[in-house]
């Protein structure tokens, strides 16, 4: 569903990301670790358009999508939830998920927001609000309910743990799993993220040094210590 | 002693006038975060064009027209040859300063092609007495172009997309927003607006620096009203050009920009955002 080859991505002189192969297979949750400045968010900015690479390749869907500007990409099916949801607390959560899928059909629009009411039932009760007056793990469900607004084919998960209670953590994990969606997920709650996922990628200082089945590295003392620190 | 209700249906023409340059400069300001200095000269630009038509036509209408078509060529000029170049280069400064510089060569260019001699300017309407047609025609349409302008702003996916993009272009991008056309319109709606009020205010004598103390007072109304506030701006400008005709009338002319000072002053130490405008203010 979603590959990528030998991706380059560098803030000046430095390459955050350093020549990164991945691949992450159709309706399943793929899982990318790695401690801080590891480079897995600069990963997902590069796939999703908001920083351009220096080279490599991202294909996604059988197109190559490499360099497409976000609004692009998006567009095409491949939606990015980044790094503390993002929600714009100066709107409203209506006007945040309505945001999520405006370039569509009305009636896509209609039926996407009820099933993302139905999945998040918190949110049916707080449409008119500011969104700067939700809570963190609510801020998490509407960044995650507007990407679905675009019925997206895949989407992309910055760190949705972050901040968040243990539990809810969980709940919205397991909702991501539930969906059978194509997702590419950045976590640095590896035990959490592998949990769900079917297959992980380990990053460190850009580049991969561990790849395999999620339960595989769940299971690997030395590779979990190394890398994971847990 | 002059007539109250005469003055202040001056006032509100007057503030009406303020109000609509005073929603040009909002709108570029929340989309871009940048004051745009050159709002009055492009503005001024479209006047003169209306008056070119006017003279060879003979009629109002079909030159109000042409200065709002130019006004909207000019805004997307403006922002896609002169400010977007800038904005990758991070310097909050370097666009305003842009907007200085071409306020001086529009203006330079309108005494060049059209002389620095006042030209006369029509009403649309007939303009004797304290409501005249004239005057109505102001106020009014001001008052409803710029509900046109909040309604769009507030209630239409456009709208949504012009202030998701102004406040997070980033998100905005990831949402589907493309956020680079969104930058122009919102350059676009706040350079036909503010053609609008060029037109409305020559009258009666179309000069290269007619729209000067037009701008100050606009730039005024817009501090007073929050410069991030729309609503704000619309009723600063009218409380303003009230305010300023009362002085006017009952103090003396020559105290209208003193006045105009002392208002911004006083409104500024009590509440630094303005009168209407939110107390955080968001770094970019």
């Amino acid at each position: 569903m979603l590959t990528v080859t030998g991706l380059v991505t560098a803030y000046g002189p430095v390459p955050a990301v350093d020549g990164v192969d991945l691949d992450a297979a159709g309706g399943v949750v793929t899982a990318v670790l790695g401690a801080n400045g590891a480079g897995k968010t600069t990963l997902l900015r590069t796939i999703s358009g908001l920083v351009a690479p220096e080279a490599g390749r991202v294909v996604f869907d059988g197109e190559d999508i490499t360099g497409w500007p976000p609004d692009r990409v998006v567009r095409r099916g491949l939606a990015h939830v980044p790094e503390h949801g993002g929600v714009i607390a100066e709107l409203t959560v209506a006007e945040n998920l309505r945001l999520g899928g405006l370039w569509r059909p009305k009636a896509d629009q209609r039926r996407s927001h009820g099933e993302v009411l139905d999945l998040f039932p918190p949110l049916a009760g707080r449409l008119p609000r500011q969104a700067s007056t939700l809570s963190g793990g609510e801020r998490q469900m509407l960044a995650i309910g507007r990407a679905l607004m675009s019925e997206p084919k895949a989407l992309a998960l910055d760190e949705p743990s972050l901040g968040l209670a243990p539990t809810v953590t969980a709940a919205i994990l397991t909702t991501l799993r539930e969906l059978r969606l194509t997702a590419l997920l950045v976590e640095q709650n590896a035990r959490g993220a592998l949990a769900v996922a079917a297959h992980g990628y380990v990053l460190a200082q850009g580049r991969v040094v561990a790849s395999a089945d999620a339960d595989t590295l769940l299971a690997d003392d030395q590779l979990r210590h190394a890398y994971l620190g847990f | 002693m002059p007539d109250l209700l005469t003055l202040a249906m001056g006032g509100l023409t007057n503030g009406a006038v303020y109000a609509a340059l005073g929603l040009a400069l909002v709108i570029i300001f929340r989309a871009t975060r940048v004051v745009n200095f050159a709002q009055p000269a492009l503005a001024l630009v479209c006047a003169y064009l209306a008056f070119t038509v006017n003279r060879a036509t003979g009629g109002y209408w079909l030159g109000l027209l042409v200065a709002l078509v130019a006004g909207a060529v000019l805004g997307a000029l403006t922002e896609r040859l002169l400010i977007r170049p800038l904005r990758s280069r991070g310097n909050e400064l370097a666009p305003v300063i842009v907007t200085l510089g071409l306020l001086l060569v529009l203006q330079a260019v309108c005494g060049m092609i059209w002389s620095a001699e006042p030209r006369s300017f029509p009403y649309a309407f007939d303009f004797r007495g304290a409501f005249s047609p004239a005057s109505v025609f102001v106020v009014v349409t001001v008052v409803v172009v710029a509900g046109a302008v909040l309604l769009l702003f507030g209630a239409t996916p456009l709208g949504l997309r012009l202030r998701a993009a102004a406040l997070r272009p980033d998100v905005a991008g990831l949402l589907g927003v493309r956020v680079g056309l969104m930058l122009t319109i919102g350059w676009v709606l706040a350079a036909v607006v503010g053609a609008l009020a060029g037109v409305l205010a020559a009258p009666p004598f179309l000069s290269p620096t007619v729209l000067d103390t037009v701008f100050v007072y606009a730039l005024t109304a817009a501090v007073i009203g929050g410069l991030d506030n729309p609503v704000g701006t619309i009723l600063g400008g009218f409380v303003l050009g009230v305010a300023l005709s009362f002085v006017s009338g009952l103090l003396g002319p020559e105290l209208v920009t003193l006045a105009a000072l002392a208002v911004l002053v006083l409104v500024l130490s009590l509440r630094p955002h303005g009168l209407f405008g939110s107390s955080v203010a968001r770094r970019v």
